[in-house]
């Protein structure tokens, strides 16, 4: 395009100025967006380990799940996994039984129990895990192991940042 | 446009918009794979599942314990439970095995 006399921009060279701004600002608009999401996700993910964790620890924790014992009730056999024996875990030792570090809340819910601490506000995020277990009171004797009249029950555990 | 030059400015600067717009909307809108996730939740589901249900003798043949992904289920996880009857007198009969699938809901 040919310039006039005292012309500085041509209208194609403003237009595409305009377009390229927008443009710009699109892009900055979304790795806003994507910076916001990702601080989302990392505590979404930290949250995550400590419930996956915890969950590991109830379903697999000798402090926490059941031993199997023989008939004599002396001799040890083995632990079994995803037992929880109610003798070992209570509402005050249960988020360190379950290596629920500081700095976090926790509240766990099973057959119409519930344990913890107090649910934060309900703008807090949180994560839930689930396991099936069996409740036990003490300790599995072989014969009551295989006579199998267990029922089981949804454990779930709730986790938040304090 | 003088001699040698291939790109006006006006072109060059347009170009640089179509780029960054069409790459935005490309990331903006790429689907997130999220399904590693829900396939970890069901494959512990199933484990436990499992591992409660041969304690509690709840086997894959009761009612209400699934033995295999619904047809309708885009995927699902199962876990293969092998139990032993110890006064069976051996062979293929003595081994059991049992499935315990779960879908998402």
């Amino acid at each position: 395009m040919r310039m006039r006399k005292g012309q500085v921009f041509t209208l194609d060279l403003l237009i595409s100025l305009v377009a390229a701004t927008l443009a710009i600002g699109l892009l900055f608009h979304t790795m806003e967006t994507r910076i916001y999401n990702q601080k989302g996700a990392e505590l979404s993910s930290d949250l995550k380990r400590v419930a996956d964790n915890a969950g590991n620890m109830l379903a697999a924790s000798n402090q926490i799940i059941c031993e199997l014992r023989d008939a004599d009730s002396t001799t040890h056999i083995d632990y079994l996994n995803n037992c929880i024996d109610t003798t070992k875990i209570n509402s005050s030792n249960a988020k360190s039984l379950m290596g629920i570090p500081d700095g976090y809340g926790a509240r766990v819910y099973f057959g119409g129990t519930e344990w913890g601490d107090d649910l934060p506000p309900s703008d807090i995020d949180f994560i839930e895990e689930t396991r099936t277990v069996i409740l036990h009171d003490g300790p599995v004797f072989k014969d009551a192991f295989e006579a199998h009249s267990f029922s089981t029950e949804d454990f779930t555990i709730r986790v938040w940042k304090t | 446009m003088n001699r040698g030059f291939v790109f006006s400015m006006d072109a060059a600067l347009a170009l640089v918009a179509v780029i960054i717009v069409l790459g935005t909307a490309a990331q903006q809108y790429s689907p997130a794979d999220e399904s590693g996730g829900v396939s970890e939740q069901l494959q512990q589901k199933a484990y436990d599942r499992a591992v409660t249900g041969n304690y509690a003798r709840n086997l894959a043949s009761t009612p209400g314990v699934t033995e295999t992904i619904g047809q309708n289920a885009d995927f699902g996880e199962c876990t293969v439970l092998y139990t032993l009857n110890p006064n069976s007198p051996g062979g293929q009969s003595a081994v059991q095995k049992n499935t315990f699938c779960e879908e998402p809901t």
